[in-house]
């Protein structure tokens, strides 16, 4: 199973960026990896259909992008594999 | 230090000693009152690299448990493998969980209901369930109108959990209609579920 997540530097931007992203993306909302374990503990969720949406909607919210961080999370026997994108 | 297990059954004498096991605790004592739970124990001392000495006192034992730092390091087997009955199932467990609102915590009520999510979502991941889920007053808005919630309790629901939602909430929130997940209770199937329980944890 592959899906993906942000991240975020602080909980008040996660907050923000999932109101803005509920408008116009299916997305979740889920507790931050511990396999991440870096930013705030609220991440978004989307599957890979909804990548080009969220990209998309993304380049219009005006989020520094330090504050924030995407990565493909694929699921194999059990175990959680996180990498960056982009 | 000395833990008490007379009067228990196993496992419990076994999940006892093995949590001072695991918190590396090197010298403990157990008191038990029967034989099989003694012979237990010395199967879990010797598979954890632990000596015991055993005195009879009346008709209880203690079993006085001594490792060091080298030989309980074998650790070798889970506590599961050794005693199949320690291995505590999704629908054993039975503490229950009560939502009397639709976050957690007092405050900012965009964060709690983040919180929510992420609770239910943690949860319906997890192993160690509880055996029912108890909604009321605003808490019936969970199961009726948050589609995330609604998505984590229907696998909390696969899993064994039962979900039980007071009639009377969803009547007054006009929610009766909307319920997606889990049965229409009442106070007397709810109250009888927490007296039953040996823990309740609200949010």
């Amino acid at each position: 199973m592959t899906y993906y997540v942000i991240t975020f530097a602080n909980t008040h931007s996660a907050i923000t960026t999932q109101s803005h992203l509920e408008t116009c993306a299916n997305i979740s909302i889920m507790p931050t990896l511990r396999e991440i374990s870096a930013g705030c503990g609220i991440s978004i969720r989307f599957s890979p259909e909804e990548l080009n949406h969220v990209m998309a909607s993304l380049e219009t919210w005006r989020l520094a992008p330090e504050m924030f961080q995407i990565y493909e999370i694929t699921e194999k026997d059990g175990k959680i594999f996180p990498s960056p994108y982009k | 230090m000395t833990i008490d297990a007379r009067g228990k059954n196993c496992p419990i004498p076994v999940i006892m000693a093995n949590k001072e096991i695991e918190k590396n605790v090197l010298s403990f004592t157990i008191l038990v009152d029967n034989a099989i739970a003694v012979e237990n124990l010395k199967k879990l001392a010797q598979n954890k690299g632990y000596g015991v000495e055993i005195k009879s006192v009346d008709s209880d034992y203690s079993i006085n448990f001594t490792g060091n730092e080298i030989s309980t390091q074998k650790n070798t087997s889970a506590l599961s493998d050794l005693f199949p009955e320690t291995n505590i199932s999704v629908s054993t467990t039975d503490w229950v969980l009560f939502m009397g609102k639709d976050i957690i915590g007092a405050g900012d009520t965009v964060l709690g209901g983040n919180l929510i999510k992420m609770y239910f979502y943690t949860l319906s991941q997890g192993t160690s369930l509880p055996k029912a889920i108890l909604f009321m007053n605003a808490g019936v808005k969970l199961p009726t109108t948050n589609d995330q919630v609604i998505e984590h309790l229907k696998v909390l629901a696969e899993k064994g959990c039962e979900i039980l939602v007071c009639g009377a909430c969803l009547d007054f929130y006009q929610l009766t209609d909307q319920l997606q997940v889990g049965t229409i209770s009442n106070m007397f199937d709810i109250t009888e579920k927490i007296n039953g329980a040996s823990k309740v944890v609200t949010l």
